[in-house]
């Protein structure tokens, strides 16, 4: 059998559709055992991580060593039966299997190939991991969604007090809303902005995979994470500047 | 000395520059005109400097200074200030014991310069006077520069002239133009690429033209106590001499993938000059297992960053990125 990611369902291309809104190009890599899907904009990188389900297959490294760039357009014809929740969710194996220029993604009822537009090898932005700051652990991240879309600004600002998120918008008066986090581990007040799609997009992609890590870091950005049995989401966002965002064309696209 | 001359690049330049500096001494005696003499001088100059940091690349002291000092010299008989001044400044940097004088007395004409100083009556005074402004104002359109000359000369000037002078001036390597032709606007900058040295200008705006040698992001560590904006970096030369580091905001670099990952893709890139250290303070650090002495430049200074707002393709001059924050600078 070739040597290839083998996952329970299609769950993570669910996940990296959503990313398809978002980011015009998406990037791919294949690192030793692991497949990588990669969103970066000015404000905002994501990292989703795809690996196989330790429970029911052995952890073979195969030296995996490929980059991809895919226009969004593409990634969302080649996966959209996974776009679907419901298809995603079903109990259908789903094999990933990367090669040098290609990387291909099937199951019993799709078989698609995603092709790299990029002529060579394509280069992959960073997406640096924050492994200091204050983190705070997120239960109900669905509240947190609903509670991010129902504030009107642009942007939105995070406080974190304690045992408590605080959020609000930056610009008008709008309800502020507080999450209680499960646990912080560093008593003390850490605050910054960020846009509100961004942020959304990130707690979006954290909520599907259940409880998430949210690390803020005394220079503004902050970074959620969040793991699950065969994938796992990383999104990094940067503070913004008032004055940055409100230019026309920053977001949306 | 037979080091030097035995390499080509260096023969052909000092070649240059003595037929440069000879045809300008044969229009000296044309007094009414001097744009002659001084398009020589200013092609003589450049290339000086040219020569002269790649004299100071290969270590010979010495002899880089005394182009910089002919550089220096030549500029100034011109009135290219900021490119003398540029001059002097590199002079006393290096420290060569017989030219530090020099350097100096030359910075003390220099900065009581006046802008009165300047002839607008004649054509090679106008020439002069809209380098003046340029620098002065860090750039600016044709349609600007017509207001900086009544504000700031009480001279109505056509934008067609101000075109023609700009030409002159890119000619003469002392700005950078980007834009135009049929009717559009011509932006302006200041050509800081081809200074003797540019630390009177971090902070400010300008263009840069070089060309893609290599992605080098990789080869920073992050910094989140500082990170506020996700960005790429890349060095650039070819026309740039020492090279430049080129930080491009990462939305940037994903809209024009695959020109960034072609090896020699011409690039205009404007924005703001900073130091090595500024990247430092954005939240790129060098890694330690990084040369550092790859980004060092002969002296204790590392390479110069162009902080970029708005890319242009260098062979087309289409904008391929504007930065939401471009109007800032």
């Amino acid at each position: 059998m070739d040597d290839c990611i083998r996952i329970p369902n299609g769950l993570p291309l669910y996940l990296a559709g959503k990313l398809i809104n978002d980011f015009d190009t998406i990037f791919c890599q294949a690192i030793n055992n692991s497949v990588y899907f990669i969103g970066a904009r000015d404000h905002l990188s994501i990292k989703l991580k795809i690996f196989n389900n330790l429970g029911l297959f052995p952890d073979q490294d195969y030296n995996w060593d490929y980059a991809y760039a895919f226009k969004s357009e593409d990634l969302k014809r080649n996966i959209d039966w996974f776009r679907n929740k419901a298809n995603s969710n079903k109990n259908e194996r789903l094999n990933i299997l990367p090669s040098e220029d290609k990387i291909s993604i099937y199951n019993n009822i799709v078989k698609a190939e995603l092709c790299s537009y990029v002529k060579k090898r394509s280069p992959i932005p960073r997406v640096p991991e924050m492994n200091d700051g204050v983190s705070a652990k997120i239960s109900n991240l669905k509240d947190l969604v609903d509670q991010i879309r129902a504030i009107n600004d642009e942007i939105v600002n995070l406080k974190l007090v304690n045992s408590e998120l605080i959020i609000s918008g930056m610009m008008h008066e709008s309800p502020i809303y507080t999450i209680r986090v499960a646990q912080n581990f560093e008593i003390g007040e850490k605050s910054t902005r960020c846009l509100k799609p961004m942020l959304l997009i990130s707690c979006q992609l954290a909520s599907e995979l259940g409880m998430a890590e949210l690390r803020f870091h005394p220079g503004g950005a902050i970074q959620l994470s969040s793991k699950g049995d065969y994938m796992s989401v990383r999104c990094l966002l940067t503070t913004i500047d008032i004055v940055d965002s409100a230019r026309p064309g920053n977001y949306p696209r | 000395m037979p080091r030097i001359v035995a390499n080509d690049q260096i023969r052909k330049l000092i070649k240059s520059i003595s037929s440069n500096l000879i045809r300008a001494q044969k229009e000296e005696s044309n007094r009414t005109d001097r744009t002659i003499r001084n398009n020589y001088l200013d092609k003589a100059s450049a290339d000086s400097v040219y020569l002269a940091k790649i004299l100071l690349e290969i270590g010979e002291l010495e002899e880089s200074s005394k182009y910089f000092l002919s550089a220096a010299y030549s500029y100034e008989k011109v009135g290219a200030c900021n490119q003398s001044m540029a001059c002097y400044d590199k002079l006393l940097e290096l420290g060569v014991d017989e030219f530090i004088d020099k350097a100096k007395d030359g910075l003390n004409r220099l900065t009581s310069f006046k802008r009165d100083e300047i002839d607008i009556t004649s054509k090679e005074g106008k020439i002069n006077a809209l380098d003046f402004l340029i620098w002065k104002y860090y750039g600016a359109t044709t349609t600007k520069a017509k207001v900086y000359f009544s504000e700031e000369f009480d001279l109505e000037i056509s934008t067609a002239s101000i075109r023609s002078y700009a030409h002159e001036l890119n000619e003469r390597k002392r700005v950078i133009i980007w834009g135009g032709p049929q009717g559009r606007e011509y932006h302006i900058y200041p050509n800081m690429a081809d200074l003797a040295t540019r630390t009177r200008h971090y902070g400010k705006s300008s263009l840069f033209e070089g060309s893609i040698e290599s992605r080098i992001t990789e080869e920073f560590n992050i910094n989140f106590n500082r990170l506020s904006y996700n960005k790429e970096l890349f060095i650039i030369n070819k026309f740039i001499k020492p090279k430049m580091i080129m930080a491009v905001n990462v939305e940037g670099f994903v809209r024009n993938l695959n020109k960034f990952n072609e090896n020699g893709f011409l690039i205009k890139a404007k924005g703001v000059l900073r130091r090595f250290a500024d990247l430092q303070s954005s939240g790129y650090e060098l890694s330690s297992d990084v040369q550092a002495n790859d980004y060092k430049i002969h002296t204790n200074d590392k390479l110069d960053v162009i902080d970029s707002k708005i890319l242009l393709d260098g062979l087309t001059g289409e904008v391929i990125y504007e930065s939401a924050t471009a109007g800032d600078n």
